[in-house]
């Protein structure tokens, strides 16, 4: 069932956490909300999970409304940061845990329970308690625990920002497997774009308690609408321009060619592998001559900084693959790009 | 899909966590309503009732009498002199403990904390058995000291103040941030100047907090000085001789209403300053390490060792005297006092514990229930709670315990029939520690992440599953830890049951009390030896289960 948040506003006194939010997240999706911190993607989690109550707006999960039901009562599974396993109980009370409140026998409490220490491989420490298990056993128990009752919602809130890289790595695949297999909806808080472009289906951008825009995760690198998911996802050259009398985008002293229209827009994206470099004319539809005033060696990339000479104020990145070009600095050179990969950015 | 979309179906909640938190927080503002605000109103109306209408008569008539003012300046010259000493001499003494190398500090730190343990008249019975008419040093040393009286007193409440002013001190000088230390030292300054400018500056909010705490325990005190004081009366006494000597609880109920300003006074400053101390050291500070000093270290040594033998000298003589025929005339050893052949017998010490388990039990469930319906079960009610659980603080046990007899002897009152019994004795006893207990559970509770109670009701557990699966197993050793505060307060509290006992519920301190003053001075010595040696005995019960649990960190002596 999809989940719909409907114009949704949280206030804590005169900050507003969420401003009229509308959503929807699609059944056996997995979503991600992204943004720095601040900007309300934990707020709208726990408004989700009922841990938080809105001043305005609906909850609806399929044809039910939620906006009144208290958590308990929701049937949602979270996974908290901080793990919070309970320290009283084993690995395996901590599984049953959810199992007790709903009144399962105990026979089908363990047997469900050591399903799901299966599931994330750690039915030998079904006996341990927390305390002395490791940060990333500790996760996965927390996310068996979610699971085991059988939850129509998975939340997830930054679930990996405590763990160090290497069980961060292992353990982002290992969710969207687990997430794919159960087709359960999900959603997951983070505010590390990596993680969310790896594992989202969907991604969900916010600002400032609002939407700033909603998409897929090649859709939302490839065409960012507004300046600020430009920048929050991936690297990005902002070029400052102006309309000139013809209406097209003037940056310094060169007009620059665009797809589509400008629509008064000042700023326009450029990714920095999207630029190739040459000595000569190449025929690209923009080409900027510059000077190289910087380069960084990262053994299989190369960054090189270049100074247009047209607008000597505004400094792009470029990232070349592989070292068949070495630019020094100093040099005079070409900077190539096609009208499609200028990004027009509100 | 239809054109007309069908309403969503509400999910509506089940009735349970909302009642159940209601009528929890309802419960326990009823109880403090009536076991704690409505005896301090009844003292309040009663002090304003002059017999023929109410009005300041009773105020105007205990004014103007010059003995009132005299009891006023006797009180505050008293309570002042001993809080000073208190805190000079226990200042010191942590700082032997927390700042040098002196050796043995965990027995330097038990011993000092006798006092805690029995009633605060024993020291009164010790100082009568070393410097009394007939006590060692005027009788056997050909000394001629005249103990009875304002030293008395003063000294009395000096050693009986000393344990709480030292575990303030000790907290206070026990964190340090070495980076003013060392800052100190590269400008030049000398060790005297160091301690002025740095380890005075740093612990004063602790300084001034430990005077107000010794100051409030000594001018509500009543029993040092009923027993040491002779001819010199204060407040507190002047309030038992005018209701258990003259009858006039209009009087008594006005010096109560007296007693009361200073007493809440310095609770609402040692609040403010308590607030202003934990800014003191930030997480950026760097613990201090003690370097070595053999000079420093023997000074002090000797120095905790002076202490270390006052605070011996009042129990043992207290136990010496309980074992001989009868001091000063016959010291041959015997065990007579120990049969307790006077008065009630071992009555009054078997209710002591009878009541002081009761205490701790009750008072372990009210604190607790007041803690979770502050922190957890939050409702509108929260905010009331918690602000009359913390008040009792304020009202000294002798006020107190006079505001139960006028609220509760009242035949109008329905909870009337609780008057003279062990019930209501149990809970006078449970409201005048709320306020303690209430905060230590208070401050363990906030430490559970609430994340964990987030866990638990995404999960689909109720509140009630929660406090039972997860709070509880997490925060007994502390509730355990309030059970023996409580259990301890009950055996030794005299001034606040003083004017609930009956003869039918005597309780173990007051017998002390009227055994000292019939003159069986062995008695009363035996009575306060048994006290203190069940209170030691449950504290290392308590000791030895929470070690055998493995549950470290847990204070009992507070």
């Amino acid at each position: 069932m999809d989940l719909d948040v409907k114009n949704t506003t949280k206030r804590y006194g005169h900050v507003t956490a969420l401003s009229d939010l509308s959503l929807t997240i699609p059944a056996g999706s997995l979503t991600c909300f992204l943004g720095p911190s601040g900007c309300g993607k934990t707020t709208l989690l726990r408004v989700i999970a009922g841990l938080e109550t809105a001043e305005e707006g609906q909850i609806l999960l399929g044809e039910d409304d939620l906006s009144d039901t208290p958590p308990s009562e929701r049937n949602f599974g979270v996974v908290f940061q901080s793990y919070s396993l309970f320290p009283n109980l084993t690995a395996l009370r901590n599984v049953q845990y959810g199992l007790e409140c709903r009144g399962w026998s105990r026979g089908r409490r363990r047997a469900r329970a050591e399903e799901m220490l299966d599931l994330v491989h750690l039915r030998d420490q079904a006996g341990k308690l927390p305390e002395q298990m490791s940060g990333g056993q500790q996760q996965r128990i927390a996310i068996a625990r979610a699971l085991a009752p059988e939850p129509s919602l998975l939340l997830l809130d930054e679930p990996l920002s405590a763990l160090d890289a290497k069980v961060r790595a292992e353990l982002r695949s290992e969710i969207r497997s687990i997430q794919q297999k159960f087709g359960i909806t999900t959603i997951m808080v983070t505010h590390d774009q990596n993680e969310a472009l790896e594992m989202a289906d969907q991604i969900v951008v916010l600002r400032d308690g609002q939407i700033e825009q909603v998409g897929a995760p090649r859709d939302l690198y490839a065409h960012p609408q507004t300046r600020f998911v430009a920048d929050f996802i991936g690297a990005i050259n902002l070029l400052d321009i102006s309309a000139n009398a013809a209406g097209r985008a003037q940056f310094g002293m060169q007009e620059l060619h665009i797809e589509g229209p400008l629509n008064g827009a000042t700023t326009l994206g450029l990714r920095p592998e999207a630029i190739t470099l040459s000595d000569e004319p190449a025929g690209a539809e923009n080409s900027l001559a510059c000077t190289v005033t910087n380069t960084r060696f990262m053994g299989n990339l190369q960054h090189v900084e270049l100074r247009p000479n047209g607008a000597p104020d505004q400094l792009l990145q470029v990232e070349m693959n592989g070292l068949a070009q070495t630019p020094r600095r100093g040099d005079q050179l070409l900077a190539n790009f096609p009208a499609n990969a200028l990004l027009v950015l509100r | 899909m239809a054109d007309v979309m069908a309403p969503p179906r509400r999910r509506l909640p089940k009735m349970g966590d909302t009642t159940i938190s209601l009528g929890l927080s309802v419960l326990v503002l009823l109880a403090l309503a009536v076991f704690f605000v409505v005896p301090v109103i009844a003292i309040l109306w009663r002090s304003f009732d002059t017999g023929a209408g109410y009005g300041l008569g009773n105020y105007v008539a205990a004014l103007s009498d010059p003995r009132i003012w005299e009891l006023v300046v006797n009180s505050l010259a008293v309570s002042g002199l001993s809080a000073f000493c208190a805190v000079t001499l226990a200042y010191f003494y942590a700082y032997a403990l927390q700042r040098t190398h002196v050796v043995w500090k965990s027995a330097l730190r038990m011993v000092v904390m006798l006092p805690l343990f029995a009633p605060s008249l024993i020291q009164a019975q010790g100082l009568i058995f070393l410097l009394g008419r007939n006590g060692i040093f005027n009788r056997f040393l050909g000394f001629d000291i005249e103990i009875y009286g304002f030293w008395g007193v003063a000294i009395a409440n000096t050693l009986y103040t000393f344990p709480y002013a030292f575990l303030i001190l000790s907290a206070a000088l026990a964190v340090a941030d070495a980076r003013l230390y060392e800052g100190a030292i590269v400008m030049g300054a000398r060790p005297f100047k160091i301690f002025r400018t740095v380890t005075l500056a740093s612990t004063k909010f602790g300084i001034a907090a430990a005077l107000f705490v010794a100051f409030s325990l000594s001018i509500t005190d009543f029993g040092n000085a009923i027993v040491i004081g002779g001819n010199f009366d204060v407040l507190a006494t002047e309030i038992y001789s005018k209701v258990i000597g003259q009858a006039q609880f209009h009087l008594g109920a006005v010096i109560g209403v007296i007693l009361l300003v200073p007493a809440a006074l310095s609770k609402l400053i040692v609040e403010r300053i308590s607030k202003k101390q934990h800014s003191q050291v930030t997480d950026k500070s760097v613990a201090l390490q003690i370097r070595p000093n053999r000079k420093r270290d023997w000074l002090f040594g000797t120095y905790a060792g002076l202490i270390v033998g006052v605070f011996l000298s009042v129990p043992l003589i207290v136990v010496f005297a309980s074992l001989v025929k009868l001091w000063p005339y016959n010291m041959s050893f015997t065990l007579q006092h120990y049969r307790f052949d006077v008065q009630n017998g071992t009555a009054p010490l078997w209710n002591s514990i009878g009541v002081a388990m009761a205490t701790a039990f009750f008072g372990v469930i009210a604190v607790f229930a007041a803690s979770i319906v502050t922190l957890k079960f939050r409702t509108p009610l929260s905010g009331p709670i918690s602000f009359l659980a913390t008040l009792p603080a304020s009202i000294p046990g002798m006020v107190l315990g006079l505001g139960y007899v006028l609220a509760f002897n009242s035949l109008s009152n329905p909870l009337n029939f609780l008057y003279g019994t062990f019930p209501l004795i149990i809970l006078l006893y449970i409201y005048y520690n709320h306020a303690q207990g209430y905060l230590i559970t208070a401050t363990s509770l906030k430490q559970i992440s609430s994340t964990f109670d987030e866990a638990s009701t995404m999960l689909g557990g109720s509140a009630l599953r929660t406090l039972f699966k997860v709070t509880l197993p997490l925060l007994w050793p502390t509730l355990l830890g309030v059970g023996v505060f409580f259990f301890m307060r009950a055996m030794v509290s005299l001034s606040a049951v003083i004017f609930l006992i009956t003869p039918q519920t005597q309780v173990a301190a007051v017998s002390v009390l009227q055994l000292a003053d019939r003159g069986a001075t062995n008695q009363a010595a035996a009575f306060s030896v048994c006290i203190m040696g069940i209170v030691i005995l449950m504290l290392l019960l308590v000791r030895t289960v929470l070690w055998a649990a493995g549950a470290r960190g847990v204070t009992l002596i507070r």
